[in-house]
């Protein structure tokens, strides 16, 4: 018997340099999307899949670390030195120049959710978090909560990051550009029999080779089950029938 | 059952002082907390003035006064371990020098501080059991938090939470990425005079940096332990614009929608007052007029913090919030300071200039996030 009135209805993923051009409402939203951007638009419509999202859909996101591309900042980092270090002279004169200012808009961590909402005309709640797939599991926590309380009458909860990208894996080690959505409703699909999360700072991290998107990886593949102990300490498993 | 969601405790880092009462009495004598950029030489960038914490600090400046202001904050409330947490933060973008020396293969400073060091941080000193949870719906994280907290406590999900925001946008990249969308104020000779939300002559927000933590628990429970109640907080609601990538809604469809969403939550309270996002934009006020005007009239008596604290981005939700209890608690409303030639599409009751005396009652407050996130809390003071 199911725990939970809640139930998997779509599953979506996204990885690499998949084309989002037929995934858009307008085209001319391309220039501003950066890949965390592309990648959970392409993700969320296939998660979404052909049936209506509801009046009342809460989107529930886990994005990823910033993903400023290389491209972007080395002209920039080199018009802003002076003998070989940065200067805020030339940095706010001659570097600003070379900086595309659409990079503001493909670098913000709340555009992944802008570029979904727009692009599936969703309306809210939603709940934005970062970065891994800890805190992806309390996205599910609370689509859950909210289904059950009524709040919403469908949810996307998904993750996305940008992990091949140089920045990025300074910080985190290179891995691989996904998205995972799922989509949830109250009947219809595959019903989920048990959620827990837990905090365990300090618990060496289980191989995240999907991101924060990994459990629609795993139940894409047929998964029924999926544990995960994420980097920032933030445990979490799920069953599915 | 839903539980009652009381405020027990406020911990602050603001520009205009990090003591409770020495916060509000500066937002009730509308002190403006705008000068020049210190922390770095604004050089020639267009704008050259924030809202600064007079705060030296070595390393990441959110992360230390979100750590400043988790202290006050359960020092206030008298709770020390069993709660959790829920943060509204900026991302770091990168250090500029960092990123220079690495691109040219020398050693450098670390190129971003995570932002879940930060939680991990609180958690680790004040024994949080439960996960933390990351808020980053940018200029609407912290309402998030907030809200997100609120509706922990009220369902009996958590004890208690330690909730609000932090960010410091006042570094080199943070100040040249708003210059390079001309998102700020250029009002650079008069920076006391530069954040004017309403006001016919804005022309753009202040940056401002800070923190505010809260502590939320249910009302019954803080009242059985003797705890002073700040506020109530009765309902939360939030939305997407899902219009425009850099402008809200002329008609504010989304912030109306937020809004109703969080009366509604609160069970259609008579509302007293309005804590308004007000950035002092030229596109965001006469937006969020018309949003008010649509969900509560003209006559209710609007503010906005950001006329004497500048916008603090990922924390600024929190730190109104506070500001408005803090005041409200005092039986007052702050004034919107600079409002001097209101702009005819801006045509609410506001405060502007002095403030206006507030009975105990309903207030409503508002975060709009640039990419149309909009997030509504609805308090109570008693």
């Amino acid at each position: 018997m199911a725990l939970f009135m809640v139930e998997l209805t779509g599953v979506g993923c996204a990885r690499g340099d998949e084309d989002v051009r037929p995934f858009l409402r307008s085209p001319k939203m391309l220039k501003f999307m950066g890949k965390q951007d592309r990648l959970a638009v392409i993700a969320a419509k296939r998660a979404a899949g052909e049936r209506p999202l509801p009046v009342l859909t809460g989107l529930y996101l886990a994005v990823g670390t910033i993903p400023f591309e290389l491209a972007d900042l080395e002209p920039l980092a080199r018009e802003s030195v002076l003998n070989e270090r940065f200067c805020m002279q030339a940095f706010s004169t001659r570097g600003l120049d070379q900086v595309n200012p659409l990079l503001t808009f493909r670098c913000l961590p709340n555009m992944p959710a802008f570029h979904v909402s727009l692009n599936l005309a969703v309306q809210g709640p939603y709940w934005v978090s970062y970065p891994g797939v800890g805190q992806f599991y309390q996205g599910l926590e609370q689509a859950v909560a909210d289904l059950e309380a009524g709040t919403v009458d469908a949810a996307l909860v998904g993750g996305v990051c940008d992990r091949d990208n140089f920045l990025v894996s300074t910080l985190r080690g290179k891995g691989l550009d996904t998205a995972g959505f799922l989509r949830l409703e109250r009947d219809g699909g595959r019903p989920l029999e048990a959620l827990e999360l837990a905090y365990r700072p300090g618990t060496p991290a289980t191989p995240d080779e999907h991101g924060p998107g990994a459990l629609a990886f795993a139940l894409a593949d047929g998964a029924k089950e999926h544990q995960v102990q994420a980097a920032d300490g933030i445990w979490g498993r799920s069953r599915w029938r | 059952m839903a539980l009652r969601v009381a405020v027990t405790g406020i911990g602050l880092v603001t520009a205009l002082g990090n003591d409770p009462d020495q916060f509000a009495r500066a937002l009730l004598d509308g002190q403006s907390a705008g000068g020049p950029i210190t922390l770095f030489d604004p050089a020639s960038l267009i704008t050259r003035i924030a809202a600064e914490v007079p705060l030296r600090v070595e390393g990441d400046r959110k992360s230390f006064f979100a750590a400043e202001a988790a202290r006050a904050a359960l020092q206030d409330a008298g709770l020390t371990t069993g709660g959790g947490l829920s943060l509204g933060i900026g991302l770091d973008l990168f250090s500029m020098p960092a990123m220079v020396d690495y691109l040219h293969q020398r050693p450098h400073d670390r190129l971003q501080t995570p932002a879940e060091e930060c939680l991990q941080a609180l958690c680790a000193e004040h024994k949080i059991d439960f996960p933390p949870r990351t808020h980053v719906s940018a200029c609407s994280a912290s309402t998030d938090a907030l809200g997100d907290a609120f509706r922990l406590v009220r369902g009996g999900r958590r004890p208690w939470m330690l909730a609000g925001g932090t960010d410091s946008m006042i570094n080199p990249m943070g100040v040249a990425g708003f210059c390079k969308i001309r998102a700020m104020t250029t009002r650079n000779e008069d920076p006391r005079r530069a954040s004017r939300p309403f006001d016919r002559d804005r022309d753009g927000f202040l940056l401002g940096e800070g923190a505010a933590l809260l502590v939320l628990e249910s009302l019954d429970e803080a009242v059985k332990r003797g705890a002073t109640v700040y506020a109530e907080i009765c309902g939360y609601g939030n939305s997407f614009d899902a219009y425009g990538i850099s402008e809200p809604h002329p008609e504010g469809a989304g912030a109306i929608l937020a809004m109703r969403r969080a009366l509604q939550d609160a069970g259609d309270p008579p509302v007293g007052s309005v804590n308004a996002h007000g950035t002092s934009t030229p596109k965001n006020d006469p937006a969020e007029t018309r949003a008010i005007k649509q969900v509560l009239g003209a006559q209710v008596p609007v503010s906005s913090t950001k006329s004497m604290l500048g916008h603090l981005i990922s924390a600024s939700g929190a730190v109104e919030v506070a500001a408005a209890i803090l005041c409200a608690r005092r039986g007052w409303m702050h004034p919107t300071i600079n409002l001097d030639h209101p702009d005819p599409q801006c045509d609410l009751e506001y405060v502007a200039a002095t403030p206006r005396r507030l009975e105990p009652g309903y207030i409503l407050k508002n975060s709009f996030a640039f990419g149309g996130q909009n997030a509504c809390l609805v308090l109570r003071t008693f």
